[in-house]
């Protein structure tokens, strides 16, 4: 791996397959270089249906993102998404020994990793251990432990895991296109990392990430990521209760959701139409505006009413004292602020990557933040290269805000 | 309409232990019950349930079976004259029946076969014992369904294990029978109604028996009762969430379902098209769905009863990921979100021309949430123009 030059970061998407090259800045921001974009074919809620066509199609992009950032790209890190993310929080626990009762590293070490030895079937595979603090004989919210006294040291930390075999082929179609896969990471954590400040992280917040395929979600609370999951339900799913509801083909239902719909019903609109020219499939005629707002409102509502859902019953609804951002997509949809702050009855805005220069058109659209988060995942990992052993370790400091030991 | 050849002439027998004793409390839940009748090998459980017509299987000096079903079945071919005299003249027999021990699970397939031999529709409901009733009463059960799925038309068949769920911690044991048994009565209660009233959308024994394919399924049940201007939204997602369906399992794996809704007069068409749609959602894309709806006057102030019947293919009455349907099913524990920790996902071998082909539908509160959000909540739409 190489110490400094240019990160890529490649997004395999349902919607849009996506590179964006970059470099970070000694202030640690991040300089885009380059990037390129396809829409997405043989993929499907995340998952790729069509192998040899990903393959054709992530050679492509990469050889683009080549071609504009005047970069050779050898090794990417990769931003993967599935339908079935989930978190799941383990503790682990350790005796300090009755002689010295003082925490050494070698405690550390050895509670992180019963902590992170969460038994999954085969069928579950691990994308993130994060930290979320240790507890020294009841005293929780200790960021480092080594060196004070206790008795028993624990740690729990948030287990990210997804599906194995999807997630799998996502990185094998990217080295069957010749390039390869340095690290992985979750689409909306990677989003989080583009879009957040230590700020809102401290007072807490969520992060909804509205793909075409999934959408995604990571909190921050407590000072620490206290949950991150997904659902297989996402953009494609708005299209195609379009298709159905008002008889149009799926390239027409695209449009009308981009260009026409809404996500809250609007009143004053009850009236008006959208005309239709006539296709091979159907007869010219009108839509009414109202019936697409509905069928996008009722898809929308439903699915960030599951997200809340998911939150309250991990008890952080309440502690969001950031609100909600929304990235993805999804997140250029009419109305979908005005929906998200009545369902959550908190503040809810579009998230904008921060602390990023270059290329106005990438840095501010909502469906790049997490390829763009994604170098910056990469840049933290290189800018301190671990040893091999605790890199891990390394990012659960990253991740947790946890001071460099 | 064909409740002209109605009603049939019909009789429901209590076999064993649990068979009475469901009877017995559901006699005085209806008042315009079919003919009853109970057996069993003790004079004394025939006694207290009050009910008159009974036939005491023979057995010996000790009496009862010692839970041993060979002794049931030995008996119940023994008292094989008073049996046929008591299913004589009947088009419709419904047996119920609790598996596990002696005299239900030795007697219910040997009564089921002279009820057929007699030229009657025989409809067995019967119910496998809880798992804390331990592993013999278990096989016992098991062994006895199979020879009845064979002499029965259909059997409905409701696993007490997935009663157990409602039953709350520190329940007495008699309480939690009682439970089962009031289950069972609802459940046959509707399912009296659906079958003898004059139904707009009437149900048939024969999609009783379609659904049994031929001997290879038995029928999970659930009943739920709703009220209020969302009631058919309301009764989907209870239904959804019923035990007795496995969360909603059931219904997404089985390759038939019936469901069967009553109302007062207020029942409206459109209602019944929600009723429709949303079970659509629920179930497997390939599956048959019957529909049944009648008017029933003594459901009063908004009430309706959504009564629902799903296939389920032998051989998985409480593990799902046993299931041999065509469709291949799955379902895993997330060692995550603790309380609804189940998700149940398919794979459908056929295509289908949608979007989503190829990859599981997403499933939530198993439901199929694939399927447009506005067509599961029953949003109308205003029809598209012409230009």
């Amino acid at each position: 791996m190489a110490a400094s030059g240019p990160l890529i970061a490649l997004e395999l998407g349902t919607h849009r397959i996506r590179a964006v090259v970059g470099e970070n800045r000694d202030d640690d921001t991040l300089m885009i270089l380059g990037s390129a974009e396809a829409p997405s074919v043989g993929i499907r809620k995340s998952q790729i249906v069509d192998f040899p066509t990903v393959v054709g199609l992530c050679q492509q992009v990469i050889e683009t993102a080549e071609a504009d950032s005047h970069e050779h790209i050898e090794e990417v890190y990769l931003v993967v998404s599935n339908p079935d993310v989930r978190g799941t929080i383990n503790a682990g626990f350790v005796h300090i020994s009755p002689s010295s009762r003082e925490i050494t590293a070698e405690d550390k070490d050895m509670v992180g990793s019963i902590a992170r030895n969460l038994s999954l079937p085969p069928d579950r595979t691990v994308l993130h251990s994060v930290s979320q603090g240790y507890a020294v004989d009841g005293q929780t919210h200790v960021i480092n432990p080594e060196g004070m006294g206790g008795e028993v040291l624990s740690q729990t930390m948030l287990i990210i895991h997804g599906e194995t075999t999807p997630i799998q082929n996502l990185q094998k179609a990217v080295k069957e296109a010749g390039v390869e896969v340095c690290d992985s990471a979750f689409s909306a954590l990677c989003a989080g990392l583009a879009v957040l400040s230590p700020e809102q992280k401290t007072a807490g917040v969520a992060v909804i990430d509205l793909g075409a395929g999934t959408t995604g979600c990571i909190a921050y609370a407590n000072q620490v990521l206290a949950h991150a999951g997904s659902i297989g339900v996402g953009g494609d799913h708005v299209t195609n209760d379009i298709v159905s509801g008002l008889r149009v083909t799926p390239a027409v239902a695209e449009q009308l959701k981009i260009q026409h719909g809404s996500a809250v019903p609007r009143p004053t609109y009850r009236h008006r139409v959208v005309s239709l020219h006539a296709d091979g499939l159907f007869p010219e005629r009108t839509i009414r505006v109202a019936d697409l707002d509905t069928i996008m409102h009722a898809r929308m509502d439903e699915l960030l009413r599951w997200i809340r859902a998911d939150l309250d019953a991990r008890g952080i609804l309440h502690q969001l004292g950031a609100g909600i951002i929304l990235t993805g997509g999804g997140a250029a949809m009419n109305g979908i602020t005005t929906l998200a702050t009545q369902v959550f009855n908190m503040p809810c805005e579009v998230g904008r990557p921060h602390r990023v220069s270059g290329l106005s058109q990438i840095t501010a659209a909502p469906g790049y933040a997490a390829v763009i988060g994604m170098l910056r995942y990469a840049a933290r990992m290189r800018s301190q290269p671990p040893p091999r052993s605790s890199l891990k370790q390394f990012l659960l400091r990253m991740l947790t805000g946890e001071p460099p030991s | 309409m064909n409740a002209a050849a109605r009603p049939l002439a019909t009789i429901w027998v209590g076999l064993g232990h649990a068979g009475c004793r469901t009877l017995a409390s559901l006699r005085r839940q209806l008042p315009d019950m079919p003919d009853l009748a109970v057996v069993h090998t003790r004079a004394e459980v025939l006694a207290e349930t009050g009910i008159e017509r009974a036939v005491q299987l023979p057995t010996g000096p000790a009496g009862g079976t010692g839970g041993d079903p060979t002794v049931g079945e030995r008996a119940a071919a023994d008292a094989t004259g008073e049996l046929r005299a008591l299913l004589e003249g009947y088009s419709v027999v419904v047996l119920l029946v609790g598996l596990g021990g002696g005299t239900g699970s030795g007697a219910a397939p040997a009564v089921a076969r002279l009820a057929r031999e007699a030229g009657a529709f025989v409809l067995a409901l019967a119910t496998l014992p809880f798992l804390f009733e331990g592993p013999r009463r278990y096989q016992v059960a098991r062994r006895s369904l199979a020879t009845l799925q064979e002499s029965a038309d259909a059997v409905i068949l409701v696993p007490n294990q997935r009663l157990s769920e409602w039953v709350p911690d520190g329940t007495p044991l008699q309480t939690a029978f009682q439970m089962t048994d009031h289950f069972v009565g609802t459940a046959l209660r509707s399912l009296w109604h659906l079958l003898t009233s004059a139904a707009f959308l009437p149900i048939d024994l024969s999609d009783l028996r379609r659904m049994a394919s031929d001997h290879t399924a038995t029928l999970a049940m659930a009943s739920v009762e709703t009220a209020g201007h969302l009631r058919i939204e309301s009764a989907l997602d209870e239904l959804s969430a019923s035990p007795l369906l496995d969360h909603g399992a059931v219904l997404l794996s089985s390759p038939a379902v019936l469901a069967a809704v009553s109302g007062g007069a207020d029942l409206t068409l459109r209602e019944v098209n929600g009723l429709a749609s949303g079970l659509r959602a629920r179930i497997r894309p390939d599956a048959s769905l019957t529909l049944g709806a009648m008017v029933d006057e003594t459901l009063a102030d908004g009430r309706i009863a959504v009564t629902l019947l799903a296939a389920e293919p032998t051989e998985m009455p409480e593990r799902p990921t046993a299931l041999s349907t065509p469709a291949r099913a799955t379902v895993t524990d997330a060692p995550s979100s603790g309380r609804r920790a189940r998700q149940a996902k398919l794979v459908f071998d056929s295509t289908h021309p949608d979007r989503f082909a190829g990859v599981a539908p997403t499933v939530r509160d198993g439901v199929n949430v694939d399927v447009p959000t506005y067509l599961r909540r029953n949003i109308r739409l205003s029809s598209p123009v012409r230009g």
